[in-house]
């Protein structure tokens, strides 16, 4: 394999981004709360859930410097069946550009340019996207350590200068009553976003410094856990009971923020966190998609199917995520089914690999 | 150097110094001068017809460069209407114009004419003479639009209606025709050039945009001081479109009758279609069509020939009078079937008019056989009039929605 | 190609898309910029009538003198539904319509009356409206009247609509500002109704008295009969001043808008309105108040008028349920001062002070008290939100009350305590 090499600091803004990305455009978590303020437990259950799904994946793809996840799959669980399972985890990788491809394209017609077609957008980022993916995890790397920053701080800009439109009141009630049957949807929602981060997989072997990953990768959950957080709240205060019905979280928020009664464009900002933030995030994953096929068949080389699969995947973000309730249905159910049960794969090969490991280190030779 | 090469340049020096000469006599314009203050632009034609007199009357608004530079956005308020209207009447529509020049000071140039208004009582008469003089006249461009004012007002009264955002008649009834063509689909836009390829063609018979002149009336509020000049009198309302047969208007179709037509040719940009509230009775929901197409397929078998129109469309949820929330799959899908209802209603309503009341195949079914079908349109072809009223026509729709735009759910109000 | 190039390229390519605009392609020429939009009932049953002003690129662009042209174009349409009004105006328009600078609302008593959902519902789904336009109720009228409407000192109607919305929200404050994300946020809650600014178009006359020697001052008509007299408590508060257009070139104006109360809504219907005091009494219950003019007698001397200047007004409102029905107890907390006053109160009469005091305290109980009578008791709308405080203090309470809620609001028993502090006397020196 080549040696590829990006810093603590490339990979935690990689990630942050990625994260971040779905949650500035339809944030669905939002639509399915029957009071808002579930949607902020949600989140914080969530993120507390996604803890040691990082941890173990980081563990188990970070151990053993120069062999990745995937090797160690097959390695452990022999060659056909772990071919299964990294098929599996590549058609989950590919969903990822997938849905934000489409989540992008309609966002951008539904509240921007209502007259270009969704083909446009789709089109352009995905080639964008490959076109990273082919160059390789570095420029990606470097991408995002550009962009990331950028994009947090937007969003908290965003958050910051609707502050004066704010009541805070609404963050309760916290339950209705009986209601905590009501927050399995919702975690569920903001845990199958979180499922992205199994891509550290991909990620850790390239790290300059391996051993890190696993601090690094908490570090970047934590990141991504305060800001969905923050922004839910700026949220919820900001739209109150409407919350469930907005459409375009963030992008309605940037609405109504202003700095003063001068400048109150502020979905200008939305505009370029959605295109860069949705280039990179599909960038991200057609790379890692590359990268698990080129494994899981033994190919030389894996950069060159990265056009191949931007393509495939514009595709089916144009056939089957083209409209809004398209988008909604899909994001609701089968993607959230689709990645809890990647989550349990990853989860328990991580642990198997992680007692594998633990097994040769007790008993050498 | 050698003595051949010589002579050659000295050849060719000649032919420069000629071509000089003659690119100069040419581009200075020393024949044929024409200077931009002798002549007057014609920025539009209106064509009636004096049952009195039998003869063809003809109005041209004349374009004043000076008026026009001064009314140009951020010059201030327009002081003076950036345009003369005058008129002439003659035998033929060739003859009134060359009545024209006695008349005007400057020569009309028709290189700029966009449009050619006619009136109801002249397009009745056929207009048959005046696109003969368009498409004969060395400037007049095929590209000229087409229209039709609907009632017993001249033709020529479009150019005195107004409006506040566009100084020049014309150029205001225009881009009002696009966005009602466009954004509705309630109006036809179509230029010479189709009109005269449709009037060569078999099977299909032509559909211009209606307009009628409103008064502005003074209950709608008194805007006193809306313009220096003068309060505005009349104003331009697209109201469907005009039906030919041949080159004779036969009627008109409204504009719900408009839209059925475009659906079904496939020609209907976006459209706002208001259907009824799933829920709640008496109230309304509208629906922003965005995209649609359609697919016309021939059978002739058993009962006789027939046609089947399907039309896909997709759209987006515009606005609702009370509480709708699309997520909730029974309402989305009665939206839909809602919106295939009214569409597929329009398209009966078009059809019905076309084939009993007018007989007129604005929709191009016969074109769609000699095409598709000679051997069929041989034998059908001859008597196509006839065999159009009576052909069965079926039309299916299949709406999607796409996008509830900003919001699922509106807010839920008790009441 | 170095890295760094390379992600320049990449993002410049990405944001290519976006600032091209080939698709989608909108001229600034191509636009009409509604800058007002106003909804009322339609002629026939079940139609509504969209009125807009669209800005006149030529009258709004040579703003160094004033222009004799109406700056704003009034275009009309009538429709099903306000979205179906709204594409219409695209028959009679030469340019395409678009929301985004469109910072009022205006809404016809009429049309408020029948339910504002509608409205409500085109305004938070179409792409370019903006949530943050100010909602404004015609009174007596239909939002037409305001909309033809011209103001002296503001060409541009919705500027000066906006102002005095804000001059009197922040000033009197007799008023609210409700936009669109506020309202739709009150239909969504619990336990809380809408209230929208109200305003007024009056037809002015001209001054028939010879002796006055200014030409062209005119008058206010006198009240008409169905307004309510303005309360002892504040006298002369309200009155307005004569007014004299004299700046418009063209015309006199033939009409006068002014504010007139809040607006309160039942659900999305409109069903009354609060007249000033009732007005004020509300933004003291809200506590935010941050300046107003509360116009005393001398307590001391019956002919001497004080004004005091509140300076800021803190409340705490708690509600509970007792013996079945809400019990409101509120607590205010004004600090004020004296902003002028016909003599000058005696510097050494700390009893003088203290019956100020008291009498500032009267005027704004009265004010609130007269507020609650008005909505929930002769209204039965809860538009201070005391149901949303029981929803989110206890949801189950309020699951089993909500039914019933109209019903309570009319027994509500409220007790309010005013606390006024006077720690300054302005800049002249007076203690206490």
């Amino acid at each position: 394999m080549n040696h590829v090499r990006i810093t603590q600091r490339q990979l935690i803004s990689l990630l942050v981004l990625v994260r971040m990305t779905p949650q500035t455009l339809n944030c669905t978590t939002l639509n399915i709360v029957r009071i808002p303020t579930i949607g902020l437990i949600a989140d914080l259950i969530g993120t507390a859930l996604a803890v040691p799904l990082v941890y173990l994946v980081a563990k188990a793809s970070a151990g053993r410097p120069g062999e990745t996840f995937f090797a160690r799959t097959r390695r452990v669980l022999g060659k056909p069946v772990g071919t299964i399972v990294c098929v599996w985890i590549t058609i989950f990788f590919l969903l990822i550009p997938l849905m934000v491809l489409g989540s992008v394209g309609n966002s951008f017609s539904t509240a921007i340019m209502p007259d270009t077609p969704m083909l446009v957008f789709v089109v352009v980022l995905a080639f964008l996207a490959a076109n990273a993916a082919r160059r390789g995890l570095e420029v990606v790397g470097r991408l995002s350590e550009v962009l990331a920053p950028a994009v947090v701080t937007a969003l908290l800009s965003i958050a910051v200068f609707s502050v004066n439109r704010m009541d805070f009141g609404y963050l309760r009630p916290i339950f209705l009553p009986g209601g905590y049957g009501d927050l399995v949807a919702p975690v569920s929602s903001v845990f199958s976003y979180f499922t992205m981060f199994t891509v550290i997989a991909m990620l850790l072997p390239h790290l300059d410094s391996p051993r890190s990953g696993i601090a690094n990768s908490l570090a970047a959950l934590l990141i991504c856990g305060a800001l969905i957080v923050i922004m839910c709240i700026a949220m919820i205060s900001t739209f109150g009971p409407t919350t469930n019905a907005i459409v375009l979280h963030a992008f309605a928020l940037a609405r109504t923020a202003s700095i003063g009664t001068f400048f109150e464009r502020f979905e200008v900002l939305m505009m370029v966190v959605w295109t860069t933030g949705a280039a990179t995030t599909a960038a991200v994953f057609i790379w890692a998609a590359a990268e698990a096929i080129g494994e899981a068949f033994s190919l030389r080389t894996s950069a060159a199917i990265a056009y191949p699969l931007g393509w495939i995947v514009s595709l089916f973000s144009l056939t089957s995520l083209n409209t809004t309730f398209r988008f909604f249905d899909f994001s609701t159910g089968p993607w959230v089914i689709f990645s809890a049960a990647t989550a349990v794969l990853v989860t328990g090969l991580s642990l198997f690999i992680a007692i594998a490991d633990r097994r040769k280190e007790t008993n050498p030779g | 150097m050698s003595e051949a090469f010589r002579m050659h340049t000295t050849a060719r020096k000649a032919l420069l110094v000629a071509l000089f000469v003659f690119m100069a006599a040419c581009l200075s314009g020393c024949w044929d001068r024409r200077e931009i203050e002798e002549i007057g632009f014609v920025a539009g034609l209106a064509i009636d017809f004096d049952s009195e007199t039998d003869d063809i009357m003809v109005t041209v608004q004349i374009a004043k460069p000076f008026a026009i530079g001064r009314g140009a956005p951020g010059g201030g308020s327009v002081g003076e209407r950036p345009f003369w209207t005058v008129q002439a009447q003659g035998k033929t529509v060739l003859d009134a114009v060359a009545q024209l020049t006695q008349k005007s000071p400057r020569p009309a140039v028709w290189a700029h004419n966009e449009m050619v208004v006619f009136g109801e009582a002249f397009a009745r008469h056929g207009i048959g003479d005046a696109l003969d003089f368009l498409t004969r006249h060395r400037e007049s461009r095929l590209r000229v639009q087409p229209l039709v004012v609907r009632g017993f007002t001249a033709a020529y009264a479009a150019f005195t209606t107004e409006s506040e955002l566009n100084p020049i008649p014309s150029d205001a009834l225009q881009n009002t025709a696009r966005a009602a063509f466009s954004r509705l689909s309630i109006t036809t836009m179509t230029n010479i050039n189709e009109v005269l390829q449709i009037l060569q063609t078999d099977g299909v018979e032509m559909l211009l945009p209606a307009f009628t002149l409103e008064p502005v009336s003074p209950e709608a509020g008194t805007f006193e001081g809306e313009l220096k000049r003068e309060s505005i009198a009349y104003t331009a309302r697209f109201v469907g479109s005009a039906v030919f047969r041949q080159d004779k208007l036969v009627g008109f179709f409204d504009l719900q009758e408009t839209r059925g037509r475009q659906w079904i040719v496939g020609s209907a940009g976006r459209a706002v279609v208001v259907v009824p509230h799933p829920q709640a009775p008496g109230q309304e929901v509208s629906l922003q069509v965005t995209t649609s197409s359609r697919k016309i397929t021939f059978h002739d078998e058993g009962a006789g020939p027939s046609f089947r129109v399907a039309v896909d469309a997709a759209a987006n949820l515009g606005d609702s009078d009370s509480h709708i929330d699309p997520l909730d799959p029974e309402i989305w899908t009665r939206l839909e079937h809602q919106l295939e209802a009214a569409i597929e209603s329009e398209m009966q309503s078009a059809l019905r008019k076309a084939q009993l009341e007018y007989s007129s195949d604005v929709f191009g079914f016969g074109e769609y056989l000699y095409r598709r079908h000679p051997e069929v349109w041989a034998r059908l072809g001859p008597n196509w009039d006839q065999v159009f009223s009576t052909v069965a026509v079926e039309t299916s729709v299949n709406a999607e929605l796409a996008g509830p735009g900003l919001v699922f759910r509106g807010a839920r109000v008790e009441r | 190609m170095t890295r760094m190039q390379w992600l320049a390229a990449f993002i410049a390519l990405a944001l290519l898309p976006l600032v091209s605009g080939c698709w989608g392609r909108q001229e600034i020429e191509d636009f009409a910029f509604v800058t007002m939009a106003g909804v009322d009932l339609g002629q026939n049953p079940g139609e509504v009538m969209l009125t807009v002003h669209i800005a006149k690129p030529s009258a709004v662009a040579g703003s160094g003198v004033m222009a004799e042209e109406r700056r704003v174009s009034i275009v009309s349409a009538t429709g099903p539904t306000v979205g179906a009004a709204s594409e219409s105006l695209a028959e009679m328009l030469p340019r395409r319509i678009t929301w985004a600078h469109s910072t009022i609302i205006a809404i016809g008593e009429e049309y408020a009356r029948a339910g504002i959902a509608g409205l409500i519902d085109f305004l938070a789904r179409a792409e370019s409206t903006r949530e943050t336009a100010v909602l404004v109720v015609v009174k007596d009228g239909t939002a037409l009247d305001l909309m033809s409407a011209e103001h002296g000192l503001d060409e541009i109607p919705s500027t000066a609509v906006l102002g005095m919305i804000r001059n009197a929200a922040y000033i009197t404050p007799t008023s609210v500002i409700s936009t669109v994300n506020d309202v739709l946020k009150l239909l969504e809650t619990p336990g809380v109704d809408v209230t929208i600014a109200g305003m007024q178009v009056r037809p002015l006359q001209a001054v028939t008295d010879p002796s006055t020697d200014t030409p062209g001052m005119l008058e206010r008509s006198a009240r008409s009969p169905g307004e309510p007299e303005e309360s002892a408590g504040s006298p002369g508060m309200f009155e307005h001043a004569m007014f004299s257009p004299g700046v418009l070139k063209r015309a006199s104006l033939s009409s006068i808008v002014e504010m007139s109360g809040v607006a309160v809504f039942r659900g999305d219907r409109l069903v009354g309105w609060l007249n000033q005091e009732q007005s004020r009494g509300f933004r003291w219950l809200r506590g935010d108040v941050v300046s107003s003019v509360v116009v005393l007698t001398d307590p001391t001397d019956s002919l001497t008028t004080v004004s005091m200047r509140a300076m800021s007004a803190r409340t705490h409102v708690n509600t509970a349920i007792a013996g079945g029905r809400p019990v409101v107890t509120v607590q205010a907390e004004i600090r004020a001062n004296i902003g002028d006053s016909d003599v000058p109160p005696d510097s050494d009469a700390p009893e003088s002070s203290r019956s100020l005091k008291t009498a500032l305290e009267s005027v704004i109980q009265a004010e609130v008290a007269a507020m609650i009578d008005q909505t929930a008791r002769e209204l039965q709308s809860d538009i201070f939100g005391f149901g949303t405080a029981v929803y989110r203090a206890s949801p189950r309470e309020w699951q089993q009350l909500e039914g019933q809620w109209s019903d309570l609001l009319r027994q509500i028993e409220v007790d309010i305590d005013v606390h006024a502090k006077l720690p300054q006397t302005g800049l002249s020196v007076w203690g206490h």
